[in-house]
């Protein structure tokens, strides 16, 4: 079955290190309610003001690596004898960063995380896709942090250690005016590479379609 | 959109309660827990977990286990089913292994890391049309099988295969143990003496067609919600796990008296007894039968909502309420729970998962018309 989606909005972040996100106090301003959001978090909330047309409803988010800091560190503790920290514990979970997002914004819709591999961004497409067929508009995220120290031990491909993509969907009948392929950039994570692509091409178009094959 | 029957012709499950889902679901009648107390994961500290007694490998299982539910269906192979496989902590357990033994990343390999390591491990040995893999915490496979219903319903596919899958881990293990919510006995759902859940392990594989084989009970619906409340604790007043619930009945156009059997989520926590009891009481009162089978086979955590349909699934065949084990002094006045396994007509189960970030998932399952 294919499925057109009609891109509303889209936004993307990439940072080579740490992104710097300066809005995120204005944000979130309650300091103890920021200062617990994990980095993953924190490119969300800022995708999520970046982007229009969405005003609560389904998320899907795709992340292939998840929330590194903390499950780095959560190895670290285990290493080192050390007790774990309940708070890197709770923001482990792959669902971490839009679940806080559900919090913030009070958002009790359904969301769901999806971990793919290099197909991620790809899949969270299929799946917004499939969702898309009950007619409602969507939120599609998709990040990866991957800034932590000694990275470069296991990183060999990936430049842009911190991304995130988000697009606002819903399904047309009307043609597809984009097609679905990696972006052209090099060093991004693969697991974002079809909506950065996606992201990259929208604001050039008067309308942008994309036809995802389920 | 015209909505096409989902039906679960095969499924089997491992945990620490059974090596077949006929051995678990014969434990559970019988009321005897898999949960064993284990002191090697913690410093001087006696925790109780559901580990699978295994000869081999946990990857080897989770292949004879997707291999006998084909064996039981009637495919002659995989290559035009969809794979859609629910895990909380994926590849933790080999990540952490290779790490506590070199003290360095250089020899992960992320394909066998990541959540997707389990599509990955299935993909080699079966030729499976195209994968997907979710990680909601423990409502990762209960989510997994609200998609798998979606692609059947909406026709997309005839044929998905959802796997639940996690693994003991340090990490789950000493993470719940930072919360301060392990017990070290077999855990009491919903009794005033609980004093915690049960980390345990599990396998849980189910074959999802758009057309009855055998005994297939049918997956008629699936709510989702959020919490939007706190990253590890419930609501208090259940607002979202009564909202999901309400959601599945919507979708399967049910009605809550008609429900006969409610699998809770039930993880023996204080937070979790509280906010489901509430849920269930103010959509049910005291027409459904209510149990938690967490004390036989302990939290599996993002194989649970599989696991757990499982259990919905042969309730539903067998015509047999699973009984709530160690449940002697309810803490919630108002449920009807099954204390003791009984044997009596109904016609629709619901299953609830419950995660971290207030993920809610609950699913409706039912005799076929």
């Amino acid at each position: 079955m294919k499925v057109n989606l009609e891109i509303l909005s889209s936004a993307y972040l990439l940072g080579e290190k740490s992104l710097e996100l300066p809005r995120i106090k204005e944000l979130v301003p309650q300091m103890m309610v920021r200062r617990r959001l994990t980095k993953a978090a924190k490119i969300c909330v800022e995708l999520l003001n970046s982007v229009e047309h969405f005003e609560g409803g389904r998320i899907l988010c795709g992340s292939a690596f998840g929330e590194l800091e903390t499950t780095a560190n959560i190895l670290n503790a285990i290493k080192d004898e050390q007790p774990l920290s309940p708070t890197d514990f709770q923001n482990s979970v792959y669902n971490t960063a839009v679940s806080y997002l559900s919090i913030l914004y009070q958002n009790h819709n359904e969301i769901l995380t999806l971990s793919c591999g290099d197909k991620t961004s790809l899949n969270v497409l299929k799946a917004g896709a499939l969702k898309a067929l009950d007619g409602d508009v969507l939120l599609l995220l998709c990040f990866e942090t991957l800034d932590i120290p000694n990275i470069e031990q296991v990183n060999r491909c990936i430049d842009y250690l911190e991304s995130g993509v988000a697009l606002v969907v819903r399904a047309t009948e009307k043609k597809a005016t984009l097609s679905l392929q990696k972006s052209e950039l090099v060093g991004v994570a693969n697991s974002i590479s079809e909506m950065l692509h996606v992201a990259q091409q929208a604001p050039k178009l008067a309308r942008a379609i994309v036809e995802v094959n389920l | 959109m015209p909505k096409n029957s989902v039906f679960i012709n095969a499924f089997e499950s491992v945990c620490c309660a059974g090596e077949s889902s006929e051995t678990l679901f014969e434990a559970i009648c019988a009321q005897q827990s898999g949960i064993k107390t284990f002191s090697e994961f913690i410093q001087d500290k006696q925790i109780a977990l559901g580990k699978i007694e295994k000869s081999f490998s946990i990857e080897a299982l989770l292949e004879l286990t997707c291999k006998k539910v084909l064996e039981q269906s009637n495919l002659e192979n995989f290559e035009s089913t969809l794979l859609v496989v629910g895990s909380s902590v994926g590849g933790m357990q080999t990540t952490e292994s290779i790490f506590l033994r070199d003290h360095h990343y250089k020899n992960i390999d992320p394909k066998l890391h990541t959540i997707d390591a389990i599509a990955h491990i299935l993909s080699q040995k079966f030729s499976l049309k195209d994968d997907i893999s979710f990680s909601t915490a423990c409502t990762s496979s209960a989510n997994a099988l609200g998609y798998a219903y979606e692609m059947i319903a909406k026709g997309v596919y005839e044929n998905v295969l959802v796997v639940g899958f996690d693994t003991l881990s340090l990490t789950t293990i000493r993470g719940f143990d930072a919360l301060g919510v392990l017990s070290s006995r077999a855990c009491q759902p919903f009794d005033v003496n609980r004093d915690g859940m049960n980390v345990a392990e599990g396998i849980a594989v189910l074959l999802l067609q758009n057309k009855p084989y055998k005994e297939g009970i049918e997956l008629l619906g699936v709510g989702y919600s959020s919490d939007a409340h706190h990253m590890a604790q419930p609501s208090p007043d259940g607002a979202g796990a009564l909202y999901a619930m309400q959601k599945a009945l919507k979708c399967a156009n049910v009605e809550p008296h008609t429900v006969g059997y409610i699998n809770a989520h039930g993880t023996g926590t204080t937070a979790n007894d509280a906010s489901e009891t509430s849920a269930i009481e103010a959509l049910f009162g005291s027409h459904a039968y209510v149990s938690s089978t967490k004390s036989i086979t302990g939290h599996t955590l993002g194989a649970a909502g599989a696991l757990e349909a499982i259990i919905c699934v042969m309730a539903l065949q067998k015509q047999i309420i699973p009984p709530n084990t160690n449940l002697f002094e309810p803490e919630n006045k108002t449920l009807n729970f099954a204390y003791k396994v009984k044997t009596q007509p109904f016609r629709y189960a619901l299953s609830n998962s419950l995660a971290f970030g207030g993920n809610n998932t609950s699913l409706l399952f039912g005799l076929p018309q």
